[in-house]
């Protein structure tokens, strides 16, 4: 289970987040990276951490409750 | 033998972009954060705008030295490329240049460098890109033997007058982005 934050302050709306978890994040009216869910199991926002271009997304890995 | 000029004019042409692009990359900077044209500009496509101008800059740089080096009108050495004063040829109005470049390097390469650096520290030594700008422009001006024509000096004046509106704009328009949390829209 991970905890997502996006520095919003870093995103500059490449979009690769929604590409690879769109259940997880999306793209704003300012073309800007949102999180439409908080926590996830999914390991795609693993993978959308690790290749946001700007490193803008973190992620703590905290236990299911 | 007549002196064949084409280094010369490789290192003045290639000096001159240099300056220029790295305008354009300070200025696509600010548009990036200032946002002036709002959504109509993709905050991406900025960033690798920004990026693309401030590589080109940089290698504008090498072809400056290498020319510089090939000419025989200046007769500059490679310590005087890499080492600030250790340049024959005005080695104040050299080594302004030789810092600018080596920094605006160092800028270059931080940003592949976030993760180890920090987000924080990257964005400290961004700042640094103003230096740079200032020592490129007085590099430019004290050392460039165009500086005198009125071309030139137009180009310098704009340069510093695009800036300093671009970092006006983004200082003044400081309209916050809204940021819609996770839980605001769960329902």
């Amino acid at each position: 289970m991970y905890r997502v934050t996006i520095d919003r302050s870093l995103c500059n709306g490449y979009g690769v987040c929604e590409a690879l978890a769109p259940d997880v994040f999306e793209l704003d009216n300012d073309g800007l990276a949102v999180l439409r869910s908080g926590v996830s199991e999914d390991e795609a926002v693993r993978e959308a951490c690790d290749n946001c271009p700007m490193g803008a997304i973190t992620l703590v890995q905290v236990e299911a409750a | 033998m007549k002196h064949d000029p084409t280094f010369w004019l490789l290192a003045r042409a290639s000096g001159l972009t240099a300056y220029a692009l790295l305008t354009a990359s300070v200025l696509a900077g600010l548009v990036l954060k200032a946002r002036p044209f709002g959504r109509a500009l993709k905050p991406a496509t900025v960033t690798d705008t920004h990026r693309f101008l401030a590589m080109l800059g940089l290698g504008m740089l090498v072809m400056h030295g290498v020319t510089l080096m090939l000419d025989q009108t200046v007769h500059m050495p490679l310590t005087g490329l890499f080492v600030p004063g250790s340049s024959p040829y005005r080695p104040a109005a050299v080594a302004a240049g030789v810092v600018g470049a080596e920094l605006m390097l160092l800028i270059y390469v931080s940003f592949s460098l976030r993760k180890r650096i920090g987000t924080r520290n990257w964005r400290r030594l961004h700042w640094a890109t103003y230096l740079v700008f200032g020592l490129a422009t007085i590099h430019g001006f004290a050392s460039g033997t165009d500086s005198t024509q009125p071309w030139a000096r137009d180009l310098y004046l704009g340069a510093i007058a695009a800036v300093a509106f671009a970092t006006a704009w983004r200082t003044l328009d400081r309209t916050p982005t809204p940021v819609r949390t996770a839980t605001e829209r769960s329902t």
